[in-house]
């Protein structure tokens, strides 16, 4: 099993990564929904 | 979304997952250990910030060779992307020179010195496109920017070779690759993974710099319902054929 620091480094890109994907996926369906408004 | 933005989506997190399994799968190194897991990670980061400003330069080209607004928005979008996964190379490195060389960070160090350099130029770009209102302006200057600061690319990529302090060398990229099969294999799947993941971002962040820009032209309509389309929605034609 790797070690913690290695662990830390992996959960800090793959959270990083899908925090952008989120926050732009969020955006983009709250745009889309304004402009059908 | 659409289907096809939810399937890709769905494809980067199975291929994020597969780049964590494989990167278990490849042994420790003799000499790093554990850490070396953290290079499957740190070396696809760094070379989509190569990536992502190289298409941004493409882009920026583009534009100004024939004033797409679609190239603009590229460039815009690769930048972005860029700039995140040039962080994340910064920090995955600091994270994994701590136990490898006992330190977080060097000042005297070519490579990091040069990277970040690099990321606030690029931070600088952002902030430009930012700065101004007009997108003739903005495109113009953006693209001129796009354009001289990939002049770092090959600076970074090379600062290892030509200055020789504590980052390491090439170690794939040369005459006599001495990397295990397995680690190569590791590395290589998160690079293509890593890829895609790029991919995913920037038409996402494309759609939606095209979604806002439709909804800033129809708030721009109706608080000018004199101007109409010409506030609205620039004609570039004009600018193209001059």
């Amino acid at each position: 099993m790797p070690d913690g620091w290695v662990l830390f480094a992996y959960a800090l890109v793959y959270v990083s990564i899908l925090a952008f994907g989120s926050l732009l996926a969020r955006r983009l369906v709250a745009v889309r929904k304004r402009l059908e408004e | 979304m659409t289907r096809f933005e939810k399937s890709g989506l769905w494809g980067a997190l199975a291929l994020l997952t597969a780049g964590a399994v494989v990167a278990v799968w490849s042994p420790p190194d003799a000499i790093q250990g554990d850490y070396v897991r953290i290079m499957f990670v740190h070396v696809p980061s760094a070379w989509l910030a190569f990536l992502a400003f190289g298409v941004a330069m493409a882009a920026s080209i583009t534009w100004l060779v024939k004033r797409s607004p679609t190239a603009d928005a590229v460039a815009a979008s690769s930048v972005s992307v860029g700039v995140f996964f040039t962080a994340l190379a910064l920090l995955t490195g600091m994270i994994w020179g701590r136990p490898v060389w006992g330190t977080f960070w060097d000042w005297g160090d070519a490579r990091m010195m040069t990277t970040a350099v690099m990321f606030f130029v690029y931070l600088g770009y952002l902030a430009l496109r930012r700065a101004i209102d007009d997108p003739l302006q903005r495109a113009r200057r953006s693209a001129v920017l796009g354009v001289v600061a990939f002049a770092q690319v090959p600076i970074v990529h090379f600062s290892v070779v030509w200055w020789r302090t504590l980052h390491q060398g090439p170690t794939i990229v040369r005459p006599d690759p001495t990397i295990d099969g397995r680690m190569l294999a590791a590395l290589l799947v998160n690079l293509f993974t890593f890829t895609v993941i790029y991919v995913v971002l920037v038409l996402f962040r494309l759609r939606l710099s095209s979604a806002e820009e439709s909804l800033r032209a129809r708030m721009l309509s109706a608080e000018n319902p004199l101007a109409g389309s010409a506030v609205a929605s620039p004609d570039l034609e004009v600018l193209r054929n001059a």
